[in-house]
């Protein structure tokens, strides 16, 4: 019996359709980086996708990446969740950001365990507009379980992991890496991967807020 | 006046007869049985038997020891979900209710209306009874347990059948009973022939004056009852278990019964204590909070078992108990409008941060709060989200780093680049915590942005970064 070649072809599990591209709805919310927002598909960071960034320090400027993003979800009265970060917030620099405060919350767990249950149980529900998280141990399979969660949700969601484990595989659709530039006040950003666009490696610089007033 | 009695005459066994076994109710020392069930008295087992007796007759006989307590707790539950069909009502221990049947004339014209209605739950509880009426509540109650099934409001067809009541059917001690037989006075109606000063000779004045209660001669005052305003229950696992998955049905039913205690009331719990008793620990006490206050059974459950999940038994759960700690009216201005969808994401996100709250502990979720001081480490601080202290808000209008750095890291080198500064802060001579600092912004040399000060000795520190 002859086997129809289309037919054996649609059976193929390594064939990839378009039709399975979830990006097409997917919604952004602009970064405030008119370079970044040209960059990332969705014109702007992706809702329902998760967004893993690989940050070598703290304190070199990632969050001005998401300012902007934490500033609209805030004040359209949605929820902006910090899970575990590095430091705590400083509630004034949050008002410097114009982040109304009731809407902040920050989750603090004792284990790994509790550490992925709460980023699950945010990144899946939408009530909770954006998190960021910071996670210190970082495996494909749990980052898979939360981009499986997000992916029910319009809830924008960050994963912060250290840089070093950048050149491990990834389940999450976007992955930026960022890098200072030493003695200057810029940031370069790298999109590793991004899902409905442009593959490939590409180098942002992007100006910082203090402004420049030499002592 | 018209009263109805309502007679349970074997609450406890209706309670715990669940499945087709015989059962029988034991008490004393050396138990005896109590009270069969029908199925343990075709089997020929009898109240006063002896335990072995009743086990030769019946082998697979299933004992329940007498307990008073309990009998209560049933009869009152009983009361509570008849309270919503006939009050006033009263609770006569340990077997029965009393209703005033005729303030009742309103919404049973008749009293055979009420006694429908309350046949029809009773059976639906799965509880035997026998009900009769009676113009005094002695009158109703002797009636009732007697078996004879008056239901009427005409008070010459009670009187009647009151009279025609042996002398035996009365809880007078039976001393008094064989003495009023032997003398002839057969039935009530005999002893209502005899000339009071006699009878109240021969029964002694406190039995004379039951008698004339009886009769409605003599008033008998009631206790009305009331249901509880805080909701208490607990219940005995069947088998000891630390397992919380074994938790899961008996916490069901308790919250189960909570639902229906505050839908009745027309209230919401915002604050429930669960204790599991240990057989040989102190009890375990869980607190579940929910802000706006909830009565369903599902979102207690999901609370109850996401706090269990995380929870360390110390040893086997051998009873639950459920208690309310505060509950709150239903507000009634509060509008479920489809499109008010404002309202709906704020108890979305409570009903989130509840649920993060009972599984990783109260104080893992917080928010952040201003108090007004220009100390930059004492002017804000983080707290346990829900307990929103008034936040003086103030704008600063100097930038301050994302994340503060505490305590304070001393300066190792020196920065590559110099960004902002200097700005003084001088401020807490008030309170012995006095600093004065000079605060730069810099560019240290491996890209972080820091917020710098040099204090009174020249020491440099790194109080902050700007993320």
């Amino acid at each position: 019996m002859a086997v129809n070649p289309r037919k054996q072809l649609e059976q193929d599990p390594r064939l990839w359709r378009a039709s399975q591209q979830k990006a097409a709805h997917i919604q952004g919310i602009a970064s405030g980086f008119e370079a970044l927002d040209r960059l990332l598909a969705a014109s702007g960071w992706p809702q329902g996708a998760l967004i893993e960034c690989h940050c070598p320090l703290n304190g070199i400027g990632e969050l001005q990446l998401f300012a902007h993003a934490m500033r609209q979800c805030t004040h359209n009265g949605e929820a902006l969740f910090w899970v575990d970060p590095p430091h705590t917030p400083y509630p004034p620099a949050m008002e410097g950001l114009e982040l109304p405060t009731e809407h902040c919350f920050m989750v603090r767990t004792d284990s790994h365990s509790d550490h992925l249950w709460a980023l699950e149980q945010l990144l899946e529900n939408n009530a909770s507009g954006m998190v960021l998280g910071w996670s210190r141990r970082r495996d494909p399979a749990s980052l898979r379980r939360l981009q499986l969660a997000l992916e029910e949700s319009r809830t924008l969601g960050v994963i912060v992991t250290p840089a070093q484990d950048a050149g491990q595989a990834s389940p999450a659709p976007l992955r930026v890496s960022i890098d200072p530039i030493p003695g200057e006040n810029r940031l370069q950003v790298t999109l590793l991967r991004q899902r409905g666009g442009q593959a490939g490696t590409r180098t942002l610089q992007l100006p910082s807020i203090i402004s420049h007033q030499p002592v | 006046m018209l009263w109805f009695y309502l007679h349970l005459p074997s609450l406890l066994l209706d309670h715990h007869c669940r499945d087709s076994a015989p059962m029988a109710l034991c008490t004393g020392t050396p138990p005896v049985i109590l009270q069969p069930d029908n199925q343990a008295q075709k089997m020929g087992v009898q109240a006063g038997q002896s335990l072995a007796t009743a086990r030769a007759l019946s082998p697979d006989l299933t004992l329940i020891a007498f307990n008073k307590v309990r009998q209560t707790e049933l009869l009152e539950q009983v009361a509570e979900k008849l309270y919503q069909l006939a009050a006033p009502l009263a609770l006569w221990p340990p077997d029965g209710l009393l209703i005033r049947a005729d303030r009742l004339c309103h919404l049973y014209p008749e009293p055979g209306d009420l006694a429908t209605v309350l046949m029809q739950h009773l059976s639906q509880l799965g509880l035997n009874s026998r009900m009769a009426t009676g113009t005094s509540p002695r009158m109703a109650r002797l009636l009732a347990r007697h078996g004879t099934s008056v239901c009427t409001d005409d008070p010459e067809t009670m009187h009647h059948a009151l009279c025609q009541l042996p002398v035996t059917a009365t809880d007078w001690p039976q001393k008094v009973r064989q003495r009023l037989t032997r003398m002839g006075l057969h039935h009530l109606k005999d002893l209502l022939e005899c000339c009071p000063a006699e009878l109240a000779s021969r029964l002694g004045p406190e039995l004379y004056n039951d008698f004339q209660r009886m009769l409605g001669r003599s008033s008998d005052p009631v206790q009305e009852f009331h249901p509880q305003t805080a909701f208490h229950r607990s219940l005995t696992l069947n088998r000891e278990s630390q397992n919380t998955d074994h938790l899961q049905g008996p916490l069901e039913h308790l919250l189960e019964s909570l639902e229906a205690f505050l839908r009745q009331r027309q209230r919401l719990c915002d604050r429930l204590r669960l204790t599991l008793h240990h057989p040989e620990h102190r009890p375990t006490t869980l607190e579940l909070e929910t802000r706006q206050g909830e009565s369903r059974a599902v979102a207690f459950l999901e609370l109850a078992l996401l706090r269990l999940a995380s929870l360390n038994l110390p040893d086997d759960v051998q009873a639950l108990s459920l208690a309310t700690a505060r509950t709150i009216a239903i507000e009634t201005t509060v509008s479920h409008d489809l499109f008010n969808s404002d309202e709906s994401q704020q108890q979305a996100r409570q009903a989130l941060l509840h649920r993060l709250s009972a599984r990783l502990g109260r104080d893992s979720i917080q928010c952040p709060g201003r108090r007004p001081d220009p100390r930059p480490e004492r002017c804000a601080y983080w707290q346990p989200a829900g307990e929103r202290g008034a936040h003086a808000a103030q704008r600063s209008e100097t930038t301050r780093p994302f994340w503060l750095q505490h305590p304070p890291q001393p300066l190792k080198r020196a920065p590559a680049r110099w960004l902002n500064g200097p700005e003084r802060i001088q401020s807490g001579w008030w309170d012995g915590d006095y600093v004065r600092r000079d605060y730069y912004i810099a560019l240290l040399d491996n890209g972080q942005r820091a917020w710098l000060f040099r204090n009174q000795q020249s020491q440099w520190f790194i109080h902050g970064w700007f993320g």
